[in-house]
């Protein structure tokens, strides 16, 4: 395996039985995504691209094939070993931001390093360093439900990447937000890509988010349909 | 960890209309069983200090194996040692001595069985209140009179009143036939007294001369400062007598049947807390699992982050711990509250109850450490227990499926 290999999947299927149906959500699948990289994964509903995020973060099983992130292959985990992996090396960005409402937006970003036993100290440094970067700072005592949904969606991003993970994996980070917000945000993240060399990967059907990244692999029926470097 | 703690308490004044209801449920489960252990406690006391006062008294010492197997020959021999003993404890308030002897009672051609008690007045008034339990007549005078108190059986039996005469034939301590004549100079009361038997009262050296005993003495009457310190009281006792000879018991070995009444009554109490702690329970374990069910979704983003079950596990029941410490805080304030007021003007009994010289016409309530820490552990406990189900749902939530979920 390549050294700066993050992401590899070698045959990695999912099946979903629901009593006599089976439903195939991801045909073998083989992907390697290298650090840095921006890349989108793009198909219509249904196409798998959920899954493959989930299965790649360790939130899901496949039912055949083998992941390895930072390194690291993932089916030989337990939940435990799992648990301690993603929360040390993967940072998450969902579609409905998934903010913990009773914490403010400071604590939300804090929470991941108090998880990860950083110090005090250095968690305050890092959480003022990422509002800022997110355009936050003058909100950070605020709530949740006191941002709007482009704001609550920085929260995330900046939850996400505050410690730094290997990977930010981001299911349709865009899907709730207007066009212009959307736009502003990936702006930001390609901008935080670019300047701390962290690694994206989208699951999206957005075209703007197509348009940015700097990879697009396509999904079609659970099988990748392309694979394009820009 | 103090964010977990933040969030515990942040999510108890997420829903507060609901938090609200929820708490004021376990105040008030917190708040009655504090009032009926107060009623409880108040209650006992005020029988216990009617029934001990009126002539058990709060311990007892007699000489080792006498409370098995009374005798005229067990005796205390150097009572007025004890007696010294005895004044030099604090928790000691009085302490009198008595004798006992059986012997045949007579009166014109009527002849009937009947017990000697021999006390000193001056001792016993401050000890009990058997000179209260007089229904006519006079207490019982000096050593030198051969006045004495008979109870209203006696007085029946024999058909005597004051101011008649009557003789007691018994055996003396030393074999001798123990043979003299008496005269009631007082009847205790047949509905209120603690003595229902055939009884005689009379000073004790009287009662001693007459079982020719000398100094010694059955029964040493013990009064603490307070009641509820018996048993450690009596061991103290025991322990400054330093004297295998003797044995002291509180009133809960002396009054056993009486105790274990008692015991068996407050069971009937405790059924009727655990009722109400199972109805707290229920709405805890409502309002929890419908705060874990609306939180699926929030529990699952924990667990994707990296959060380990038993740190969610951790959140819920701080939550539930928290709810159920400012619900106790709000429950001990209506309680301690009910209580003190209660204690002070009480319940009016219809028919009021006279004993042992005591009228009792109010139940009255007690504001004492057990009134706050049986239902604060009690609550807490209860809403512990029924906040492990919903903690362990919570804990056990698939990241993937709580994410899906709306």
């Amino acid at each position: 395996m390549e050294k700066d290999l993050v992401i590899e999947t070698r045959g990695v299927t999912r099946t979903y039985v629901t009593g006599e149906v089976k439903v195939h959500a991801l045909h073998p699948v083989d992907l390697a995504v290298r650090r840095g990289e921006f890349t989108a994964v793009a198909g219509p509903s249904g196409s798998g691209k959920t899954t493959l995020l989930n299965i790649v973060s360790g939130l899901d099983t496949p039912s055949s094939g083998k992941v390895k992130l930072a390194g690291r292959e993932m089916s030989a985990m337990t939940q435990a070993e799992l648990s301690d992996f993603r929360r040390d090396h993967i940072g998450f960005i969902f579609q409905a931001y998934n903010l913990i409402p009773v914490l403010t937006v400071e604590e939300n970003v804090e929470y991941i390093m108090l998880l990860r036993g950083v110090p005090a100290g250095e968690r305050a440094a890092r959480v003022k360093r990422m509002l800022d970067e997110v355009g936050l700072s003058g909100k950070k005592g605020r709530f949740p439900s006191q941002l709007s949904g482009g704001q609550q969606q920085r929260v995330a991003i900046a939850r996400a990447m505050v410690s730094e993970p290997d990977i930010i994996l981001a299911d349709e980070p865009t899907a709730n937000l207007d066009s212009a917000t959307g736009s502003a945000l990936m702006d930001m993240m390609r901008d935080l890509n670019e300047k701390r060399g962290m690694t994206f990967l989208f699951s999206t059907h957005d075209r703007m988010i197509m348009e940015k990244s700097t990879r697009l692999v396509t999904l079609k029926d659970g099988r990748i349909d392309s694979d394009t470097k820009k | 960890m103090k964010l977990i703690f933040r969030m515990a308490l942040r999510n108890v004044f997420r829903n507060r209309r609901r938090s609200l209801l929820t708490g004021l449920m376990m105040a008030g489960g917190y708040a009655l069983f504090a009032l009926t252990l107060g009623m409880s406690e108040g209650t006992y006391g005020s029988i216990i200090d009617m029934f001990t006062r009126s002539r058990t008294g709060h311990a007892q010492v007699h000489a080792a194996g006498y409370l098995d197997k009374p005798s005229l020959y067990r005796t205390i021999d150097d009572p007025a040692r004890a007696g010294l003993v005895l004044d030099g404890l604090d928790a000691v308030e009085a302490w009198a001595p008595r004798v006992y002897a059986a012997s045949l009672a007579f009166a014109g051609t009527k002849t009937v069985g009947a017990q000697v008690m021999g006390l000193d007045p001056a001792r016993e008034r401050l000890a009990t209140r058997i000179a209260t339990q007089i229904s006519s007549g006079s207490f019982i005078p000096g050593a030198s009179s051969a006045g004495v108190v008979i109870s209203a059986r006696l007085a029946s039996a024999l058909a005597i009143g004051i101011g008649d005469e009557f003789s007691l034939i018994g055996q003396g301590a030393d074999g001798s036939i123990a043979n003299d004549n008496f005269t009631v100079t007082g009847v205790l009361s047949a509905s209120e007294s603690a003595f229902d038997g055939p009884w005689c009262l009379m000073h004790i050296d009287k009662a001693r001369e007459f079982m020719a005993l000398g100094g010694r003495a059955h029964e040493l009457v013990l009064v603490f400062t307070d009641y509820r310190e018996a048993r450690e009281d009596a061991a103290l006792v025991s322990a400054a007598l330093a004297d295998p000879g003797l044995d002291v018991q509180p009133w809960q070995v002396t009054e056993k049947e009486f105790y274990q009444a008692m015991l068996l009554d407050r069971k009937g109490g405790d059924i009727t807390n655990l009722i109400i702690m199972a109805i707290v329970a229920v709405g805890v374990l409502n309002t929890v699992l419908m705060a874990v069910l609306e939180r699926t979704r929030e529990y699952g983003v924990l667990k994707a982050m990296g959060t380990r079950p038993a740190s969610v596990f951790g959140l819920i029941m701080t939550e539930v711990f928290l709810l159920a410490l400012m619900s106790s805080a709000a429950g001990a304030l209506a309680g301690a509250g009910l209580n003190h007021w209660l204690s002070v003007s009480g319940i009016p009994i219809p028919e009021p109850i006279s004993y042992g010289g005591v009228k009792f016409t109010h139940m009255l309530s007690a504001v004492t450490p057990e009134t706050f820490t049986r239902p604060l552990a009690t609550v807490i406990a209860a809403a512990l227990l029924v906040g492990i189900f919903p903690a362990i749902k919570a804990a056990r939530v698939t990241p993937v499926k709580a994410l899906s979920s709306r």
